[in-house]
């Protein structure tokens, strides 16, 4: 049995087919319909990324910043242990991170798209009441939570388990793996569910049909089809894992610190926005670079394409 | 008469009360007739004069706002505060002399940038001192501290405080003779037990008093790296690393440690929630800071500016935000009110005790500190 993959989904392939044949026929060229999306790009995407590119370049001194022209910023992040570690330490963090949600997040996902009615509302709902407070609530929830007297220390101690609080359950990188899984969790759930959602059941029920047992089912027909959510997520929680900095200084206690301190303290204790800038350009192309390799193996496109691989 | 801080604080709540009847009676009568009448503060209160300000709220806490209103006829109205380096930014920024009126931040953190390189590249207005005669009653000890350059002032210390070792006496005794120095935060006897600030800048400096070092500013690369080499070594013994009021406080009050790198304000709260928190005097320095009001270069406001700056030097500002957030004025007559007791807690009395007093001051080479500080954690 072929595994079937977004490209194949008959249903798209019927739908082209429609609009060959006389559906609604766009008049002319209504080019000028991109232009909120195009300037909403250029102001709040492009723009921001131009200047810091450009202010990675200037130096920085206690009496501000100059408009020079200086490779030394970059240079000072490539020969610098510091940043190398940092780089690394976060790239490490941001991809088992990313691992960890999606082995939460897909049973969570999977359960979602076979609920209904009121069961699927009640679920969803508890899905995002959480992520109804701020960013900072929900890192700091664990505070109370691990800490030397908080719940669980408590429960535990209460219950005879242990005799004098345990230490480890807060500020190491443990407590940073749980804050970041738990903060984005969301946002791998989500397109996860939506790509699940869209999976069409005759498909299912024709590979049962045809005599596929369920994991064969699940490896061939539901994940093949459900992957630019994957993908889609695991982009997501990636990128927003590389740039983290309230979890790691909340809960990594006193080794808490990403490549998003770095660049943070640049900004908020060094007033050094010039090499601020060139440590965040480099994280932007890392990143970009990143993507592109793995584009060569995982899809990353599905993503960009919604699943079309035009 | 002399209150004592216990008495003031505890009367807070009441006062509040009183402050709530009498915003609504001045609502029926008339605000600025009835606080002319009911406070001999002001001659004057013009509603309409008001200036843009941004400074941490700490300094204009509730109770302490309408003397400062009254006594300068004018309306504060507070921009968001972020912290010294936004303040910085915001000054800094283009049109950033002429979105404020008047801004109160760390003295040696700020004049350097503010002032800029040479004369006229201030981006500070000339304060005309005549309107600011408070500042003739400024303690001797800030009077050095005020910026002048060719012969003009731009920036005036209104509040002062100290970073030292905020602890928890019920957990480590007072007369330990570790609490006597900052190597309560480093050495193994309170392992697991301390906070260190997640900032550079006060850590180092610490670290450095304690080491010995005469003048931690002047530090040179090799003397920077003895003192990360040293921190490194003493990591172990840290719990965690604060960044945030909040953080701090509820670091001590949940028992999760003892004793922390603190400010004056933590002590205050701690205090108030019952906690037998004390802070010490630390025999290697203790760190001491001013914040000046200054105002920026094109303020549409400068008159407004000045007269509040005047009044937040004034003994009845200075004594009421002393007693609310234990931070001292810079004015020798708010000293001069407190008991010897409510002087030695609050910190007026530093000078005569001999305590050494180390200045905040920013090094030249802040950028190696940050750098050495981030080696420290990574480590």
């Amino acid at each position: 049995m072929t595994a079937v993959t977004p490209d194949r989904v008959p249903a798209i392939a019927s739908r082209r087919k429609t609009m060959k044949d006389g559906g609604v026929k766009p008049i002319g060229k209504p080019v000028w319909l991109l232009s909120p999306g195009v300037l909403w790009l250029l102001i709040f995407g492009l723009a921001p990324l131009a200047f810091m590119l450009m202010m990675s370049f200037w130096t920085s001194t206690i009496f501000g910043t100059k408009p020079d022209f200086s490779l030394d910023n970059y240079a000072r992040v490539l020969v610098t242990e510091l940043y190398r570690d940092q780089l690394f330490k976060t790239l490490r963090i941001a991809f088992m991170t990313t691992a960890m949600t999606v082995v939460i997040s897909y049973p969570v996902a999977y359960l979602l798209s076979r609920l209904q009615g009121m069961q699927k509302a009640l679920f969803v709902l508890m899905m995002f009441l959480p992520f109804w407070t701020s960013y900072v609530i929900r890192a700091f929830v664990w505070l109370p939570i691990l800490g030397r007297n908080g719940a669980i220390n408590n429960a535990l101690q209460a219950l005879g388990i242990t005799d004098a609080p345990i230490d480890w359950l807060l500020f190491n990188e443990g407590a940073v793996f749980l804050g970041l899984v738990y903060v984005y969790t969301l946002f791998m759930t989500l397109p996860i569910y939506l790509s699940l959602e869209k999976i069409d059941p005759a498909l299912v029920e024709a590979a049962t049909d045809l005599g596929a047992r369920p994991a064969a089912v699940f490896r061939r027909v539901i994940l093949p089809l459900s992957w630019p959510g994957v993908l889609s997520g695991c982009i997501m929680v990636f990128l927003l894992s590389i740039s983290a900095f309230v979890t790691p200084q909340l809960l990594g206690g006193p080794s808490g610190i990403m490549y998003g301190n770095v660049i943070a303290s640049q900004f908020l204790a060094n007033n050094n926005w010039a090499f601020g800038s060139a440590l965040s350009i480099t994280l932007v192309g890392i990143v970009l670079l990143l993507l592109l390799i793995s584009s060569r193996w995982i899809g990353v496109q599905h993503v960009f394409t919604g699943g079309r691989n035009s | 008469m002399k209150k004592s801080i216990s008495d003031v604080t505890n009367s807070t709540s009441n006062r509040s009360s009183d402050r709530r009847t009498f915003l609504k009676t001045a609502g029926v009568a008339g605000l600025g007739g009835l606080a002319a009448s009911t406070l001999p503060l002001s001659p004057v209160f013009a509603q309409a004069k008001k200036v843009v300000a941004i400074m941490p709220g700490v300094f204009i806490p509730d109770p302490a706002r309408p003397i400062v209103e009254q006594l300068s006829g004018v309306t504060v109205e507070n921009a968001p505060y972020v912290s010294p380096t936004d303040t910085l930014a915001k000054l800094m920024a283009p049109g950033g002399t002429k979105n404020y009126d008047m801004m109160v931040s760390l003295t040696q953190f700020v004049k350097g940038p503010a002032l800029g390189e040479k004369d006229g590249d201030e981006r500070l207005h000339a304060l005309d001192m005549s309107k600011i005669p408070n500042a003739q009653n400024l303690m001797p000890l800030f009077k050095k501290d005020i910026v002048t350059r060719a012969g003009k002032t731009y920036m005036v210390p209104v509040v002062w405080g100290y970073d030292s070792v905020i602890y928890n006496a019920d957990k480590i005794p007072t007369d330990d003779p570790l609490t006597q120095s900052w190597g309560v935060l480093f050495d193994d006897k309170y392992k697991g037990k301390v906070a260190w600030r997640d900032d550079a800048h006060g850590m180092i400096m610490a670290a450095a008093l304690h080491r010995g070092h005469p003048d931690p500013v002047a530090m040179d690369a090799s003397d920077l790296k003895d003192i990360t080499a040293y921190l490194i070594d003493r990591k172990k013994n840290v719990r965690t690393m604060w960044t945030k009021f909040g953080e701090a406080v509820n670091l001590v009050s949940s028992g999760e440690v003892w004793a922390m790198y603190g400010w004056i304000a933590m002590r205050a709260v701690l205090q108030k929630q019952g906690l037998n928190v004390t802070n010490n005097w630390p025999t290697d320095g203790l760190l001491t800071w001013n914040q000046s009001g200054f105002v920026p270069k094109d303020s549409p406001n400068t008159a407004n500016a000045e007269a509040v700056i005047n009044a937040m030097l004034s003994k009845e500002y200075g004594q009421k935000l002393t007693e609310v957030t234990n931070y001292p004025s810079t004015s020798a007559e708010v000293a001069a009110l407190f008991s010897t007791a409510d002087k030695r807690k609050l910190g007026f009395d530093l000078v005569d005790r001999g305590v050494k007093l180390y200045g905040l001051n920013f090094p030249a080479n802040i950028d190696k500190w940050v750098e050495s500080w981030n080696i420290i954690k990574t480590a």
